[in-house]
């Protein structure tokens, strides 16, 4: 192995690479435009079925409102977005449930204490605009009833008394804090994602890609070793899934901090999106133990596809078994455990989340860097092992990894090298 | 001692196939070539040729047998005899995203040339082919023709003494063709070793020094254009090829049970 070697046939991959057209959309582009993209639909799309609600006016049926609140009747007369409609024969419960109407309200005297009513409001909360049409009720019941008491109390308290026992709720959570949260929650998901994305490409386009294009035997006639080849493939893969994981990471901080932080204080709320300076070797080391992992696992699969399209069939398992675990990782409150730290793939989304809370405990992240660089190890050796058949060096051999393997350990396919 | 710049001794290849079991591509082939010569190896489609030359390039390992370049053993030191030797084949297609120049540079230069005589040599050859106005466009916007050039350039990149080319001109239209048998007659009067494989006798007829005959894996006649005709008696070389490959399939199948 040379390392001059690696060094010439690694920069030969990348300036090849970063001249596709594809290589760029995958590696650069998705990882940076995806939030953006992302929240723009999501906000629109959230505008547009606000919007659309708004518009319609839900039908309700008030029933047995008492003169003393006649006010209450006027106001959901004045309502918009509310059509009262005359109150129906059939039962209420059976019409909303049925569509044919969305909400009623009806008040009760009790008989108890003079004065005194019960206000219910029946609606569907399944269907979207009964449930609007509930909320909408409320809200103006809820109005009615603060005024109505107001009222009530003015004649026997002083306002003084009146505000004397107030309830107020309060965040305390910092900016950061819920910044750390929401990232927490996202990044690991995504990280995964992006680090396979930027992968998946790469591994295909160097291994069958070059099949595909007759260039391999061209690449194996070069006075390298077939280590040095191997291993300059690999840290090409490795790279360019490191920089669509870490690209992926500033252009979300980049969304949260300038797109949702904006939005978020609009609506009270504080949300700063900062990553302690002291977790940045960890978010770099996550990145390179997840890509060089993925890489390597990616590539096993694409050695032994002969066109592109065979490859990435070949290869989409591999993405699938490195997201799946993720997904169970958009839960509050995991941590990074010692357990947690031994299973894979999990482990580095886990170190990233730790990572960006400033609070990666110190055995885990270990055990995490010892198990990526046990499963790095073996998929190389793997790799390597592999790479010594012709078949697989040659590509002519038809079937996957599994199937060769199988055929190896029968002793079907003997190797003739 | 005078070295020989390919040396091959009992040189076979067997495959596995699933459904016909152990085939022997090449079986038991020797030969030896000069400096300053081209040998030939002339057979028909799947008579062994490419599977020879692609044990001798490293890219297959031989069953058994020996072969060496420049002295050095294709299965002991793999590298060693790449840096000596220039593959050109269609199956060794260009990069396509590189540019003339940047393919040429990186063949010099793991090839074993220091990076400053990689430059010179870069120009060289680009000067030599004509490549000037296309030496930094993408190999994949260049004509066929211009392809060609490129790939014998990068095939010698590294100037080496022994260069192989494997039917080099399937695929080519008829001055294409020309011009590449020029180049590689302008290389053996540099001193180059070429060993050239072909199924087409104009070709081997007009280009080689030694032909070698192969067929079903073996090598049958190996001489001269004039000693191939003194044994046969034939003049034209596609009668003595077909003369020697009948009358080893009359012999296969009277052998037959």
């Amino acid at each position: 192995m040379s390392w001059r070697d690696i060094r010439l046939l690694y920069l030969a991959e990348l300036r090849s690479a970063f001249r596709e057209r594809s290589v760029v959309i995958n590696t650069v582009l998705i990882p940076v435009l995806l939030y953006p993209v992302l929240l723009w639909f999501l906000i629109n799309g959230m505008l547009l079925v606000q919007g659309q609600s708004e518009r319609v006016a839900n039908r309700v049926v008030i029933s047995d409102v008492p003169a003393e609140h006649d006010a209450l009747s006027q106001s959901i007369a004045a309502e918009p977005r509310l059509e009262i409609v005359d109150e129906p024969t059939a039962s209420v419960e059976e019409l909303i449930n049925s569509g044919d109407l969305d909400a009623a309200l009806r008040f009760e005297t009790l008989p108890e204490e003079e004065g005194s009513f019960r206000a219910e409001v029946a609606f569907d909360s399944a269907r979207e605009a009964s449930a609007l049409a509930g909320q909408r009720l409320l809200s103006l019941l809820e109005e009615h009833r603060e005024q109505w008491l107001e009222r009530r109390a003015a004649s026997t308290l002083s306002h003084q008394e009146w505000e004397r026992f107030t309830i107020e709720s309060e965040n305390v959570a910092s900016g950061a804090d819920m910044g750390a949260m929401l990232l927490g929650l996202v990044v690991p998901l995504y990280f995964v994602i992006m680090v396979a994305v930027g992968c998946q490409y790469p591994a295909v386009d160097t291994t069958a890609g070059e099949h595909e294009r007759g260039t391999w035997e061209t690449t194996l006639t070069l006075a390298a070793s077939r280590t040095s080849v191997v291993c300059a493939k690999y840290l090409y893969v490795t790279t360019l899934g490191c920089i669509a994981g870490v690209l992926n990471l500033l252009a979300m901080m980049l969304t949260m901090t300038s797109v949702l932080a904006p939005l978020i204080a609009d609506s009270g709320a504080d949300l700063s999106v900062r990553i302690p300076l002291s977790s940045l070797p960890f978010l770099l080391v996550g990145a390179i133990l997840l890509a060089a992992s993925v890489a390597a696992a990616m590539m096993i699969p694409a050695l032994f596809a002969r066109t592109f399209r065979e490859g990435q069939a070949m290869v989409s398992p591999v993405y699938l078994v490195a997201f799946l675990p993720v997904v169970f990782l958009t839960r509050e409150g995991l941590e990074l455990s010692m357990t947690l730290a031994a299973i894979p793939v999990v482990n580095v989304a886990m170190l990233v989340r730790e990572a960006i809370s400033g609070n990666v405990p110190w055995g885990p992240a270990t055990l995490t860097v010892v198990v990526q660089l046990t499963l790095i190890a073996a998929l190389l050796t793997l790799g390597i092992r592999l790479l010594r058949y012709e078949e697989v060096i040659t590509g002519s051999y038809v079937g996957g990894p599994l199937r060769f393997l199988k055929d190896k350990w029968r002793g079907s396919t003997p190797a003739e090298s | 001692m005078n070295l020989l710049p390919v040396q091959v001794e009992g040189l076979s290849k067997a495959f596995w196939d699933r459904s016909r079991g152990r085939i022997a591509a090449v079986d038991e082939v020797t030969f030896s070539c000069s400096g300053g010569e081209i040998f030939g190896l002339l057979g028909a489609n799947g008579a062994g040729k490419t599977t020879t030359l692609r044990m001798l390039s490293t890219v297959l390992a031989p069953s058994s047998g020996t072969a060496k370049l420049m002295g050095h053993d294709v299965c002991q030191e793999p590298q060693e005899v790449r840096r000596n030797l220039g593959f050109y084949s269609v199956s060794t297609a260009l990069y396509p995203r590189l540019t003339a120049r940047e393919t040429l540079r990186l063949f010099a230069v793991v090839n074993g040339l220091s990076e400053t005589r990689a430059e010179s040599r870069c120009a060289e050859l680009i000067a030599r082919f004509g490549l000037a106005d296309y030496a930094d466009v993408r190999i994949e916007q260049l004509s066929t023709g211009m392809k060609q050039k490129v790939s014998i350039a990068r095939t010698i990149a590294h100037d080496p003494p022994v260069l192989i080319f494997d039917e080099p001109t399937i695929g080519l239209d008829v001055l294409n063709s020309i011009e590449l048998q020029k180049v590689i007659a302008e290389l053996r009067d540099e001193g180059k070793t070429v060993v050239f494989s072909t199924h087409i006798m104009s070709e081997a007829e007009r280009l080689c020094d030694r032909i070698a005959i192969i067929h079903l894996g073996q090598i049958h006649a190996c001489d001269t254009l004039e000693g191939l005709r003194e044994s046969t008696g034939l003049h034209y070389l596609e009668d003595i090829f077909v003369q020697i490959v009948q009358g080893i399939e009359s012999d296969s199948v009277k052998a037959q049970p």
